[in-house]
């Protein structure tokens, strides 16, 4: 048996646990742009993407010309991300394998969604780097070694910290409220529905419940996370895990197919996904992809940014931020209401920190430092130097995180591994899918309408 | 709200029966690492009951606790 746990230790957790990781490589990654961008440079050269090509000679003759930087920027991540991993008490020598063949993969992925004919292909990478990793992982038989450096989570969260420095603090401010507003009505329909069908159909209260914050509040991680506040069976969690892996995908597909069918400005769809898709890093795939056909598919108005900015501020500040909450309410009522299970102990305030997605914060403080420094310049400036010089570096680079992200889903998506899920708790997540996605579009497109629109247009 | 965890030392995560090693409840709970991580922070410091077959909190207390040899 091995137990991480130790009350006196809390400031352990700074080094243990990959949320405070994000926030370090996040926050350090943009504390060097920050520096090279006063100093009159810029990290560009390591932040290096590919770029538009039209032939295959175009796009050989663009990486042999800067294969130097992609080499210098595979070293960059695989320090920082390595050193990160012996933290987490993961083999570096694995990793370091592992991640070369993410990157490897990445870079052709990355260089397809920037052929000019993509689009038309559908071709975009969040959707590629995804269909490949599924189609490498459930037809070829990878050797175990290799899954070290398959960390979703891992990237997503890096990718939302960078993500952070991206995004204006006053947009957080002035969305924030509406996000939470229509976030909360969906969340706490979706997880009722759930949990009374559930029940209905005979379900354990603590699987109904565990089913309910998974669709409700953050997918996988709010399954495991009430799993463990109600004391749930140890079956519980993979159930709902699987049901939700199901959904996710489904919803990466489907939610930008249906927003482009209806020709859903960005920030609209951007919304209506962060409210019904059920994982975060599904979510920006999603989000990412249909923030791709502004501009390239007729009929889709709106900033290509804005799909993700609303899907991030409906999901992480609508949703994600409150699974403390819902942890410590479910842990009160499963101790004191619920059949007993032979454990005892009482969840207390504590239980909301403990469980907060700490990786918020380095979203937060990214924003709020870029958004500080952009004030010192006036608009011409901003698009001339600070752009340029440093938002564009550190979206490039959060891109790249994305992107191992979009394939590591794949590479871990090994259908045959997956939980019998049953059908009863199914059919009780399927009634939650059907309530959320009918009311999370009526949310975005008729109530909330005008202040979507209006995000993707700043 | 009153914080009543009982004796520490009677709390789960110092029973012998509870295992929350991060790497173990990726192993165990197939399909956590697709969209989550053993690594989190929502995952606290829960872990797995091998005597009551549970997931829970490490810090639940149970009758059938036994210390950590």
């Amino acid at each position: 048996m091995s137990s991480t746990f130790s009350n006196s230790s809390q400031w352990g957790e700074l080094f243990k646990k990959e949320d405070w990781w994000s926030i370090w490589i996040g926050l350090g990654l943009l504390l060097c742009a920050i520096l090279f961008f006063f100093a009159g440079s810029s990290i560009g050269w390591i932040a290096v993407v590919p770029s538009k090509w039209h032939t295959l000679s175009d796009l050989w003759d663009q990486l042999v010309k800067n294969a130097p930087r992609y080499v210098g920027q595979f070293i960059l991540w695989t320090t920082i991300l390595g050193f990160a991993i012996r933290f987490l008490k993961i083999s570096f020598k694995e990793f370091l394998g592992s991640f070369l063949f993410i990157y490897l993969i990445s870079i052709i992925v990355f260089a397809l969604g920037q052929w000019d004919k993509a689009s038309y292909y559908n071709l975009e990478p969040p959707l590629v780097a995804l269909a490949l990793g599924l189609v490498i992982a459930n037809l070829i038989h990878l050797p175990k070694w290799l899954e070290s450096g398959f960390r979703v989570e891992f990237y997503i969260k890096i990718g939302i910290v960078l993500l952070g420095a991206t995004l204006p603090f006053t947009l957080i401010i002035w969305a924030g409220p509406v996000a939470i507003l229509q976030a909360s009505i969906v969340s706490l329909s979706t997880f009722f529905v759930i949990y009374f069908v559930g029940k209905r159909l005979g379900l354990d209260r603590r699987l109904a419940a565990v089913l309910g914050a998974g669709g409700a509040v953050c997918g996988v991680s709010g399954s495991i996370a009430i799993a463990g506040a109600v004391g749930a069976k140890k079956e519980h969690a993979p159930i709902s895990i699987s049901i939700v892996i199901f959904w996710a995908i489904v919803m990466i597909f489907a939610l930008p197919l249906i927003s482009k069918a209806l020709g859903l400005p960005t920030g609209v769809a951007g919304a209506w996904i962060g409210t019904s898709e059920f994982a975060d890093a599904a979510g920006f795939a999603a989000a990412q992809t249909y923030g791709a056909y502004a501009g390239q598919v007729s009929g889709i108005e709106g900033n290509p940014e804005a799909a993700v900015n609303a899907f991030t501020l409906m999901k992480i500040i609508g949703r994600d931020l409150w699974i403390g909450i819902w942890a410590l309410v479910l842990s009160v009522v499963a101790t004191t209401r619920w059949e007993e299970t032979g454990i005892t102990g009482q969840a207390n305030y504590g239980e909301i920190w403990r469980r907060f997605p700490k990786f918020v914060f380095g979203f937060l403080v990214a924003s709020l430092a870029v958004t500080a420094i952009s004030r010192g310049y006036n608009f011409a400036a901003y698009k001339s130097n600070v752009v340029p010089h440093l938002v564009d570096p550190i979206k490039n680079l959060r891109s790249w995180a994305f992107i191992f992200c979009f394939f590591s889903i794949g590479l871990t998506t090994r259908l045959s591994d997956f939980a019998k899920a049953g059908a009863k708790p199914f059919y009780a997540f399927t009634a939650g899918v059907v309530v959320n996605v009918i009311l999370g579009y009526f949310l975005s497109t008729q109530v909330f309408v005008d202040f979507w629109v209006k995000l993707g247009q700043q | 709200m009153k914080v009543n965890y009982g004796v520490k030392t009677r709390q789960c995560a110092n029973c012998r029966f509870f295992n929350n090693n991060p790497a173990d409840l990726e192993r165990s709970m197939v399909g956590l690492r697709v969209f989550g991580s053993g690594h989190s922070s929502v995952v606290s410091d829960d872990g797995l009951c091998e005597k009551l077959e549970r997931y829970l909190s490490g810090r639940y207390v149970c009758g059938l606790h036994e210390i950590e040899a």
